[in-house]
């Protein structure tokens, strides 16, 4: 398999290096002489200077026989350019674009580029290691369009003693199931949550902060 | 020519003579620039919208109220910024009339492939000097 990787500074040094490791053959495209200079001597990757979203340094990159690309640059229109030359000029299948603008994902996806957001890979990260005790897991389904999040309901939650057709609850959400004493309750309007109770909540990544504030009582 | 709602981006010599004049003509126009300081070109009687920020920034489009633009012009003198830019007023934001400004005319073809309007001030300009040359 070979791999472009476009981008400036350690992070296609690193990936450069990984994928070597693995056996691929891996060419890096970076702005950046000096960069350049250093990167041949310190790995056996493909090391071509130049600006990646022009057609000629790609095919400098021997793109026609190119299986991925991998767009991080730190500017996200170049990584969107890089992408689409690659898809049309090139007939790369594969590509992946780094956004630097979190708010960047969807637009990527909706121009046909599949893109990530290392914003939000952190982020997703921290809030799952940092949660408060209330929050046991959440699983992010159908690439994070859809969350499932796993709760243990303490006794100052103020989702207690009440009907659950009486809370109000954030557009889009769901109760799904809930699990008291190892019994597994499918709860309708009548259901009454206690404490101890683990429940799991499905929504959406827009009104999550909504939904922890709803069942645990304090912000995200 | 009826009254527009006309989004620019890139207050460089071409964005603010541009906008001057459309703004004479009647034309409601917001511009956008990275740099503020740009925006001294732009004549006292300019009676538009002026918005500093970095258009690829989804935010600031938005903040441009871009969904109801009539006409969307990127003319930074990055063609990849016009790039994205002019696909997410055409693709996302379906605004009906779109150009990109090509600054390297060899990148036109991307442009074509991506079904983008163009224009290219320097094709332009040496089209200009044949059409004189030949006379």
């Amino acid at each position: 398999m070979h791999i472009i990787i476009a981008g400036e500074g350690r992070l296609p040094y690193f990936l450069a290096k990984s994928f070597l490791s693995k056996g691929y053959r891996v060419t890096v495209i970076t702005s950046d002489p000096i960069e350049a200079e250093d990167m041949s001597r310190r790995t056996n990757a493909t090391i071509i200077t130049g600006d990646a979203s022009r057609p000629e340094t790609l095919r400098d990159a021997d793109a026609y026989y190119c299986d991925l690309i991998i767009a991080v640059t730190t500017r996200d229109e170049d990584n969107l350019t890089i992408s689409q030359q690659a898809k049309m000029e090139f007939g790369i299948s594969k590509t992946l674009a780094l956004v630097n603008d979190p708010e960047n994902t969807e637009i990527f996806n909706l121009l046909g580029c599949k893109a990530f957001s290392t914003t939000e890979i952190i982020s997703q990260m921290i809030e799952q290691s940092v949660q408060m005790d209330e929050i046991i897991s959440v699983f992010p389904t159908e690439e994070g369009k859809i969350l499932l999040t796993e709760f243990k309901l303490s006794d100052t939650s103020p989702v207690l003693n009440i009907p659950i057709k009486n809370l109000s609850r954030p557009d889009q959400s769901l109760l799904v199931s809930i699990l008291r004493d190892e019994n597994v309750i499918v709860p309708n309007g009548d259901t009454i949550l206690q404490a101890g109770d683990k429940i799991i909540v499905l929504s959406i990544p827009e009104n999550h902060a909504n939904v922890v504030r709803m069942i645990t009582g304090t912000s995200v | 020519m009826s009254h527009k709602y006309i989004i620019i981006v890139g207050c460089g010599r071409l964005g603010t003579i541009l906008v001057n004049r459309l703004s004479r003509l009647g034309h409601s126009i917001v511009i956008i620039d990275k740099d503020t300081g740009a925006f001294e070109g732009l004549s006292s009687d300019f009676s538009g919208f002026t918005i500093g920020g970095d258009a690829a920034e989804s935010s600031v489009l938005q903040n441009a109220k871009i969904n109801k633009a009539d006409m969307f012009y990127a003319l930074t003198n990055n063609d990849n910024t016009n790039l994205m830019l002019a696909q997410i007023a055409k693709d996302i934001y379906k605004v009906p009339f779109v150009i990109a400004r090509v600054n390297d005319p060899q990148r036109d073809i991307v442009y074509k492939n991506l079904n983008i309007n163009t224009i290219c001030p320097i094709i332009i300009a040496a089209d200009e000097l044949i059409k004189r040359t030949e006379g």
